[in-house]
């Protein structure tokens, strides 16, 4: 899988690279628009990640030639300017999705992975790390054969950790994706913490093997290895 | 209108030297008429006067001429007149040119009972006035003209319009001086606003415009401008503290980054250290990633044209679900949220920022309340007919000194107990913007021992 950044940002760009590299992905970077629309031309690629104020040319004026090229190339915006306006224009120029800067990294990555794997959403019934067992039908978690009673808002967590095993999840995803609140301004990283904790009693506690993890000012990783 | 001149006080001179000329000429056109009218008739009597003089003086003799008794009448020799028959024959002239140079007289005196009178004017352009009439005597019909030069008529009226060509000009300069000094004279207040307007700028905000007549419009005026200036100081103030605030904000987040750094490189240690290390300040950066999150959030609903999704929005189910939300926090605490409402209400609202207030305000009443102690949410329709959510807690309360400042960004009661627990000091800040964004009102009261209770009211 090949990701070309267009970043002008030289550390952020290397940062990226290098946390992309680590995923298994190969990555070119190009600093500047001219250079990125070169290398897109020159190469194959099978993701974009742009970041939107360039100097030069800026990053929706590629958006849009890329767009009236007819390459199909999934694009993944980068930018700070996060204006519901700003969005729009993002989306409307042909972006396939939107990530406004600080963003955490393991955010990009799950963004990264749908993105490539769009439409081949898995259709399961079960979810399975270790002992844990998640049954999507009749909604029953068991852990090494006991029933694990959980409320509607731990079995959504529960299952998108299971979702995203091994893989880093941050609390904006889990607060995205899990509570659905996408208004950076609300802080519910308290309630997300409680929420963990409580979880951990729940299906790590009466256990030997813990699975899930807290990644120090990164967030969590619902995994059988201590990261 | 480019050809004016550009100041107020030559302006307004001039529109009304120009009313007043007008003014002038018409009076001046009115009395003329009138002058002239008042002569004209003066003469006509002095014709009428002649007319009977004559009338009585003539004598018709047997043989069928007309005879005038001159000696009867010591100014005879000075009228001029003719007598003419009732076949159109000049019979009698006083001077005996006058058929000459007179035009025949006119067959609708013959028609006209009473007097004809009328000015005609010469060749040689002497202006004449004219009296004719028919008389009978003993039986026969003649008709009487008499004549009297016009000429001290016009040389009276010449000599007023004269005199009213030379007092109209003064009278209209003199207006005009006049008027442009008490102009300037009462425009000169503006000059001296203008000046110290010109002079106030961001480092002497807090001087102000001269008000030299407070009951005046300048006075007005002056006073209207010095309430903006009272205005843009203050938010000059507010603004020059946010920043500095920010600023300091922003430093403790900084710091810590710094300082976790520069320790960390005095040694060399294992990767689980570095690990930690690396995670700490990144804790850090997101707590200045929050700061600026909700900074940016404040900023944005500031600007006057912020758009709000206004939808029909049941308060009822809202509240219970937005209390459901953050509910796990008040169990940590084995606090209580007890929501009541009678009725479901319906209210046009944005529910993104009704919720991030609501929730900003439980957010508070349960980190600043005891344990085990009890907090609720009232949902009501007040009698004004408006929608009130009230949160109400069993805390610290809030000291009077300190409660209208709350809603002020990054102020808090106890910098360090709020700082401990997470607290920017922006979370009232950002309700009361999400509330009045969409034009509702946050309002709060609070009692020290016994409670706080926020309102919000749609
Ligand atoms: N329910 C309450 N009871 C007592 N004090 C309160 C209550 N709500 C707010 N305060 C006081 O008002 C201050 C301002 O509150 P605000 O929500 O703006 O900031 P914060 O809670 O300190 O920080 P943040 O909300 O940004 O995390 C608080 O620091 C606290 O001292
Ligand atoms: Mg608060």
């Amino acid at each position: 899988m090949k990701i070309l950044v267009i970043e002008d940002e030289h550390k952020v760009a290397e940062a990226l690279k290098e946390g992309l590299e680590h995923e298994s992905y190969a990555v070119d970077i190009a600093h500047t628009g001219e250079d990125g629309f070169f290398l897109l031309n020159s190469k194959q690629y099978n993701l974009l990640l742009l970041d939107l104020m360039l100097p030069g040319r800026d990053g929706i004026e590629i958006l849009k030639t890329i767009r009236d090229k007819k390459l199909d190339i999934p694009v993944l915006i980068l930018t700070a300017r996060d204006t519901v306006e700003d969005r729009v224009l993002g989306l409307d120029s042909g972006a396939d999705d939107y990530l406004v800067k600080p963003f955490a990294f393991p955010e990009l990555l799950a963004r990264i992975r749908v993105l490539l794997k769009r439409g081949k959403e898995k259709q399961t019934s079960r979810l399975q790390l270790a002992d844990l067992e998640m049954d999507l039908i009749k909604r029953k978690v068991k852990r090494s054969g006991k029933d694990i009673a959980l409320t509607l808002r731990e079995f959504d967590l529960l299952e998108y950790l299971l979702r995203n095993q091994n893989q880093i999840v941050s609390r904006e995803m889990l607060a995205a994706d899990v509570w659905k609140e996408t208004n950076r301004a609300t802080p519910i990283d308290n309630l997300i913490d409680v929420h963990i904790a409580r979880m951990r009693r729940k299906i790590d506690d009466p256990f030997e093997t813990k699975l899930l993890h807290t990644v120090r000012g990164v967030g969590f990783i619902f995994s059988e290895d201590t990261p | 209108m480019s050809f004016l001149p550009k100041n107020i006080r030559t302006r307004l001179t001039l529109w009304y030297v120009l009313a007043l000329t007008f003014i002038l000429l018409l009076y001046a056109g009115v009395s003329i008429t009138l002058v002239y009218i008042n002569l004209r008739n003066n003469l006509d009597d002095q014709l009428q006067q002649d007319y009977e003089i004559v009338e009585n003086l003539i004598r018709i003799m047997p043989n069928g001429t007309v005879h005038i008794d001159s000696d009867d009448d010591p100014y005879f020799h000075e009228r001029w007149f003719q007598i003419w028959s009732a076949d159109w024959k000049l019979l009698y002239e006083s001077r005996s040119f006058t058929g000459k140079i007179l035009p025949p007289i006119s067959k609708s005196v013959e028609t006209t009972d009473g007097f004809h009178s009328y000015s005609l004017q010469l060749k040689n352009n002497v202006d004449l006035r004219v009296l004719s009439g028919k008389i009978n005597i003993d039986g026969k019909w003649l008709f009487i003209r008499l004549v009297r030069d016009e000429e001290s008529l016009w040389n009276q009226l010449s000599n007023f319009m004269r005199l009213m060509l030379i007092a109209l000009p003064v009278a209209i300069i003199l207006a005009g001086f006049g008027g442009y000094f008490l102009t300037k004279k009462f425009l000169s207040p503006i000059d001296e606003i203008a000046d110290k307007a010109r002079r106030i700028g961001e480092e002497n905000l807090k001087e102000r415009l001269p008000v030299i007549n407070p009951d005046d419009e300048f006075g007005n005026l002056a006073r209207v401008f010095n309430e903006m200036l009272e205005r843009i100081q203050k938010s000059f103030v507010r603004l020059k503290r946010f920043t500095s605030d920010a600023a300091h904000e922003l430093r403790t987040p900084l710091t810590a980054i710094r300082s976790i750094g520069e320790v960390a490189l005095q040694d060399y240690k294992d990767a689980k250290y570095y690990r930690e290390i690396i995670g700490s300040m990144l804790e850090e950066n997101r707590q200045l990633t929050h700061l600026v999150d909700n900074l940016l959030f404040l900023s944005r609903t500031e600007v006057k044209n912020f758009k709000t999704h206004l939808t029909k929005l049941e308060l009822k189910s809202f509240t219970q679900e937005t209390v459901e939300f953050i509910n796990v926090l008040a169990e940590e605490k084995k606090q209580t949220i007890i929501v009541k409402c009678e009725s479901e209400i319906i209210v046009n609202a944005d529910r993104t920022l009704l919720q991030q207030a609501l929730l900003n305000l439980l957010d508070n009443a349960i980190k600043y309340s005891p344990e085990n102690s009890e907090i609720l949410v009232k949902v009501n329709i007040a009698e004004d007919n408006s929608a009130v959510i009230e949160v109400k807690d069993n805390g610290p309360g809030i000291p009077g000194e300190h409660l209208v400042k709350i809603f002020e960004r990054f102020y808090r009661v106890d910098k360090g107990r709020s700082r401990e627990m997470g607290g920017s000091g922006l979370g009232l800040a950002i309700a009361r913007r999400a509330i009045t964004a969409q034009g509702g009102t946050l309002t709060v009261k609070s009692e020290v021992g016994v409670g706080s209770s926020f309102k919000i009211i749609l």
